[in-house]
C-alpha cells in the first residue's frame, strides 16, 4: 500500500503541467549554462597556455638564457594560475580573484587581472552557472511542486477521500514526504546528467577522476539544498488551509532565505569582526617593506664605511668575495625579517577574514543557501580555500627566489646585469593536492547544517500532517 | 465604473495577507540592501518577482474562486475590466515599494558622508523612475500571463519561464551573438603584443647603449672613469631612451586603439542585443545613471592616462638631472631630488548628459515591454473565457 500511495505522488507531480514546463526549463538552462561555462573555460584556458608559454619563453630568451640576474630581481616572474575544470558548474570566486602574480624578489605578491577586471563584460552581464540554476531556480521551482501538496488536495477535496484509505495517517504522511522529494529530485538528477555528459563529451574539459568524484559530491549537496525547500515546502503546505497562504508563506521564507539571511549575516560579520581592507594592508606591506629596504641600505653603509672601498677594479677575486659575503648576509638576515613579518601580517588579516567567515557561517545556518554555497564552492576548486593555498605557495616560493638571488648575487660578486649562471633556475609550479575527503571533512558543517534542516523540514511536515484537520 | 474597479481591486490587494506579507519582506530587502550596498541587480530581482507575486492571479485567481464571472456580468466593457485590474494592482505596487525605497533613500542621505549634487539628485529620480517602469512592466506581464492560463500555478509558471528566459537565457545568449559576430582579443592578447613591442624596444634600447658603451671603452679612456663621460654616458641614454620610445609609441597607439575599438564593438552588440531582456534593460539603465558602469572607467582611465603620460616625462626628467648631478656635481650640483613640482593626479567625476541618454533607452525598452504585454492581455482578456 505504501509503494502505492508513494507511486501516486509521483506520477501526480510527474504527469503535472508545472513540472514538465519546470523540467524543460530546468534542462534548458542547464544545457545553457554548461554551453556558455564550457565556452568560456575552453577560451581561458587557451589563453591561459599562450600567455604561460610566451610569458617563460621571454624569461628564458631575454634574462635567463643571457644570464640576466637583475631582471629576476627587478622585473620579477609572472605566472598565471590555471582555470579551475569545475568553474563551469560552480563559478564562485572565479571572477573576482586575480588570475596572475607577479612574483618579485623583496616585493609582496598581489594577485590582479581578475576575469572581471580583465573583462567587465562578465560583471555586467553575470556568469550563468549550474550553481545559480540550483540555488535560485530550482529551488523557486521546488516550492512550486510542494506548496500545494497537502492544502491543495484539502482545498480540491481529494484530500479527504485519500484520509479514507485503511492506511495510518504516518503512512500517509510519509508516502506524501517520499513521493515528493522524488518527483522533485526527477528534473534535477536530470539536469546534473545533462551537464556531466556535456563536460564528458567537452574535448578541452579533461575532467580527471577526482573531479567527477567531486562532480558526485556536488550532486549530493545540491540534491540535499533542494531537500530542504522541498521538506520545508511540504511543512508549509501542511500548517495552511489554503493554497494561496501556503504559496505566499513559502515565496516570504525562500525570500528571507536566499537573499536576507546570507547577506545581512555577511553585513553582521563584517561589522562584528572588521578585518580592514586589503588596501590597508598593502599599505602597511608596503611601509614595512620600505623600512626593511632602508636598514638594510643603512646596514650596508656602514658597513662600507668601516670597510672603505676606494677601488673595485683594483681588489682581488677574494677581497672582492669577502665583501660579497658581507654583503650577502646583511641581504639574508634582512630578507628574513622582511619575511617573517610580511607572514604575520597575512595571517593576521586571514585570521580577523577568517573569524568574520565564521560569525557569518554561524548566522547563516538557518538559511541553507550560506551552506550550499560554502561547500559547493570549495568542492569546485572555486573559493576561499585554494586561493588561501595558491598564496601560500606563492609566498614560501618568493622565500626561497629571495634565497636564490642572494647566494647568484654573492657568488657573481654583486655583477648581476649579464652572464650569471642561472641554468639551474626553478620555475614556479602549483599543483592542488587537496583529496575529496579533505575537503568533505573540512565541510562536513555545512553538510551537516543542510542535513539537519532538511530533517527539522521533514519532521515537522510528518507532524503536521499528523495533526492536519483533512475535513 | 473605472473608479469603482479601480478602487476595489486595490482593497483587495492591500486588505489581503498577501500584500502584507510580500510588502514586509520587500521592505526588508530594500532597506538592507541601501544599507548593505548590496547589488542593484539582486535587488530587482527580487522586486519584480514580489511584483509578478502580486499580479500573477488576477484574473485566473478570480476564476478559479469564482469571482470573475460576477465581476464581468457588470455592464463594463473588458478593456475597463483590464484596466482597472492593471491599476489596481500598480498602485499598491508603487506605493509600498516606492514608499520602502524612499525612506531608505531618505535614511542613507541622513548618513554623515553622503552628500549628492544637483546632477547625481537628478540621476537618482531617474533611477526610481526606471524601477517604477520596470514594476509596471511586470505588472503588466503577470496580467498577461493571468489572462492567458486558467489556474494560478500555471500562471506562475509561465512567469517563472519567463523570468529565467529574461534573466537568464536571453542576456547569456546575447553574449554569444557578440563573439561570434564581432569577436575581440582578450585582455592578455592584447597584453602580450604590448610587452613584446616594450622588450623589442627594450632590447634596441640596451643594444644601442652597449654599442656605444663598447666604443668609449678604449683603455686611457674609459667612460666611467671620469664625470665628463658618465655625464656623456646619461646623455646619450636619455637621447636613445627618448628616440626608441617615439618610434615605439605610434605602434603601441595602434595595438591599443585597435584593442579598444574591438572590445567597445563586441560590447556595444551584446548591450544592444540583451536589451530586449527587460531585466538586463534596467540594470544597464541604473549602471549609467548611477556611473558604476564601464564608460566611468572609460573617462577614469582616460584620465589616468594622460597623468602617467604627464608623469612619465616629469620622471624621466627628474631622474635624468638627479643622475647627472651624482655623476658630475661640479657642473651639475649638489644630488638631490625636488618633487615640487611633480604633477598630481586629480580626477573631477563628470556626469555627461550622454549617460542619461543611454539609461532612456533602455527606459524606452521598458516602456515598450509594458505596452507590449498590457496590448498582449487586453487581446487575451478579450477571448478570456470568464466562465
Amino acid at each position: 500500500m505504501f509503494g502505492r500511495l508513494v507511486r501516486k505522488e509521483l506520477l501526480h507531480h510527474l504527469l503535472d503541467f508545472r513540472f514538465i514546463v519546470v523540467f524543460t526549463l530546468c534542462a534548458l538552462l542547464s544545457a545553457l549554462s554548461v554551453y556558455v561555462g564550457g565556452r568560456n573555460y575552453g577560451r581561458r584556458l587557451q589563453e591561459y597556455g599562450e600567455v604561460s608559454e610566451s610569458t617563460r619563453q621571454a624569461l628564458q630568451k631575454t634574462s635567463l638564457s643571457k644570464g640576466r640576474l637583475w631582471d629576476l630581481t627587478w622585473v620579477g616572474i609572472r605566472w598565471h594560475r590555471r582555470p579551475e575544470v569545475l568553474s563551469p558548474v560552480v563559478y564562485g570566486l572565479s571572477g573576482a580573484l586575480g588570475q596572475e602574480v607577479n612574483i618579485k624578489y623583496q616585493q609582496p605578491s598581489e594577485f590582479e587581472a581578475s576575469p572581471f577586471e580583465t573583462d567587465p563584460t562578465y560583471a555586467l552581464f553575470e556568469v550563468l552557472d549550474l550553481a545559480y540554476i540550483v540555488k535560485v531556480c530550482m529551488s523557486l521551482a521546488v516550492l512550486l511542486f510542494t506548496f500545494d501538496a497537502i492544502c491543495g488536495e484539502k482545498e480540491g477535496g481529494t484530500l479527504r477521500l485519500y484520509a479514507s484509505f485503511p492506511v495510518s495517517r504516518s503512512r500517509l504522511a510519509l508516502a506524501k514526504l517520499v513521493g515528493c522529494t522524488v518527483a522533485i529530485w526527477a528534473p534535477f538528477v536530470f539536469s546534473f546528467l545533462l551537464v556531466s555528459l556535456a563536460l564528458a563529451i567537452s574535448p578541452g574539459m579533461g575532467l580527471q577522476a577526482a573531479d567527477w568524484g567531486r562532480m558526485i559530491a556536488l550532486t549530493g549537496v545540491f540534491g540535499l539544498y533542494l531537500t530542504v525547500f522541498a521538506a520545508f515546502g511540504l511543512w508549509g503546505s501542511a500548517l495552511t488551509h489554503r493554497r494561496m497562504t501556503a504559496f505566499l508563506a513559502l515565496l516570504s521564507l525562500w525570500a528571507v532565505w536566499v537573499f536576507v539571511v546570507p547577506n545581512l549575516a555577511v553585513d553582521i560579520g563584517r561589522r562584528l569582526a572588521p578585518a580592514g581592507s586589503s588596501f590597508d594592508l598593502q599599505k602597511q606591506v608596503g611601509t614595512m617593506h620600505w623600512e626593511t629596504r632602508l636598514n638594510q641600505a643603512s646596514e650596508k653603509r656602514t658597513y662600507y664605511q668601516r670597510n672603505p672601498v676606494k677601488d673595485w677594479s683594483a681588489l682581488s677575486t677574494a677581497d672582492r668575495q669577502v665583501i660579497q659575503d658581507a654583503l650577502s648576509k646583511i641581504e639574508s638576515r634582512w630578507d628574513a625579517e622582511y619575511h617573517a613579518r610580511l607572514g604575520d601580517m597575512q595571517k593576521e588579516r586571514r585570521n580577523r577574514l577568517r573569524r568574520q567567515q565564521r560569525i557569518a557561517v554561524f548566522l547563516m545556518a538557518i538559511s541553507p543557501l550560506g551552506a550550499v554555497s560554502y561547500a559547493s564552492t570549495d568542492l569546485a576548486r572555486t573559493g576561499f580555500m585554494q586561493q588561501e593555498r595558491i598564496e601560500d605557495a606563492v609566498n614560501a616560493y618568493l622565500i626561497s627566489l629571495s634565497q636564490y638571488v642572494q647566494e647568484k648575487t654573492r657568488m657573481a660578486l654583486g655583477r648581476t646585469f649579464e652572464g650569471v649562471d642561472l641554468t639551474d633556475f626553478v620555475w614556479f609550479t602549483y599543483q592542488d593536492n587537496d583529496s575529496l575527503g579533505q575537503c568533505l571533512s573540512r565541510n562536513a558543517f555545512h553538510i551537516l547544517n543542510l542535513a539537519l534542516l532538511a530533517v527539522l523540514g521533514f519532521a515537522g511536515a510528518y507532524v503536521a500532517v499528523l495533526r492536519y484537520d483533512v475535513r | 465604473m473605472l473608479g469603482h474597479l479601480i478602487r476595489k481591486e486595490i482593497l483587495d490587494h492591500i486588505l489581503s495577507l498577501r500584500f502584507l506579507m510580500l510588502s514586509a519582506v520587500g521592505a526588508l530587502i530594500i532597506w538592507l540592501s541601501l544599507f548593505s550596498g548590496y547589488g542593484y541587480y539582486q535587488e530587482r530581482l527580487r522586486e519584480y518577482r514580489l511584483a509578478q507575486a502580486m499580479t500573477y492571479d488576477s484574473v485566473c485567481g478570480e476564476k478559479e474562486a469564482g469571482t470573475l464571472r460576477l465581476l464581468a456580468s457588470f455592464s463594463v466593457p473588458r478593456d475597463r475590466l483590464l484596466m482597472g485590474k492593471l491599476i489596481g494592482a500598480l498602485i499598491p505596487t508603487l506605493t509600498v515599494f516606492g514608499l520602502s525605497l524612499t525612506l531608505g533613500i531618505a535614511g542613507v542621505f541622513a548618513m554623515p558622508d553622503i552628500q549628492f549634487t544637483g546632477s547625481e539628485l537628478a540621476r537618482l529620480g531617474w533611477t526610481l523612475v526606471a524601477c517604477g517602469l520596470y514594476l509596471t512592466a511586470f505588472t503588466c506581464i503577470g496580467i498577461f500571463a493571468s489572462c492567458l492560463a486558467r489556474q494560478a500555478a500555471t500562471s506562475f509558471v509561465l512567469l517563472l519561464g519567463f523570468w529565467a528566459l529574461s534573466v537568464a537565457v536571453l542576456p547569456s545568449l546575447s553574449l554569444i551573438a557578440a563573439d561570434a559576430l564581432r569577436p575581440a582579443p582578450s585582455v592578455h592578447e592584447y597584453q602580450a603584443e604590448l610587452s613584446r613591442l616594450n622588450m623589442e624596444n627594450l632590447e634596441k634600447r640596451r643594444h644601442l647603449r652597449s654599442q656605444w658603451q663598447k666604443e668609449h671603452s678604449r683603455p686611457g679612456e674609459e667612460w666611467w672613469k671620469t664625470p665628463q663621460g658618465q655625464e656623456a654616458f646619461w646623455l646619450y641614454y636619455t637621447r636613445s631612451r627618448d628616440v626608441t620610445e617615439e618610434s615605439a609609441k605610434p605602434l603601441r597607439a595602434r595595438v591599443e586603439e585597435s584593442f579598444r575599438n574591438r572590445y567597445k564593438a563586441r560590447l556595444d552588440l551584446a548591450v544592444l542585443l540583451a536589451r530586449f531582456s527587460p531585466a538586463f534593460a534596467l540594470k544597464n539603465a541604473l549602471v549609467r545613471l548611477a556611473g558604476a558602469g564601464l564608460d566611468r572607467q572609460r573617462r577614469f582611465e582616460e584620465v589616468y592616462r594622460q597623468h602617467k603620460e604627464r608623469n612619465e616625462a616629469w620622471y624621466r626628467g627628474a631622474s635624468e638631472r638627479s643622475r647627472l648631478r651624482q655623476v658630475y656635481p661640479a657642473k651639475y650640483g649638489k644630488p638631490q631630488w625636488d618633487v615640487s613640482d611633480m604633477p598630481r593626479f586629480a580626477y573631477r567625476e563628470t556626469w555627461p548628459g550622454g549617460d542619461v541618454q543611454t539609461a532612456l533607452m533602455d527606459v524606452g525598452m521598458l516602456i515598450l515591454w509594458g505596452a507590449l504585454f498590457f496590448l498582449g492581455a487586453y487581446v487575451a482578456i478579450l477571448r478570456y473565457d470568464l466562465r
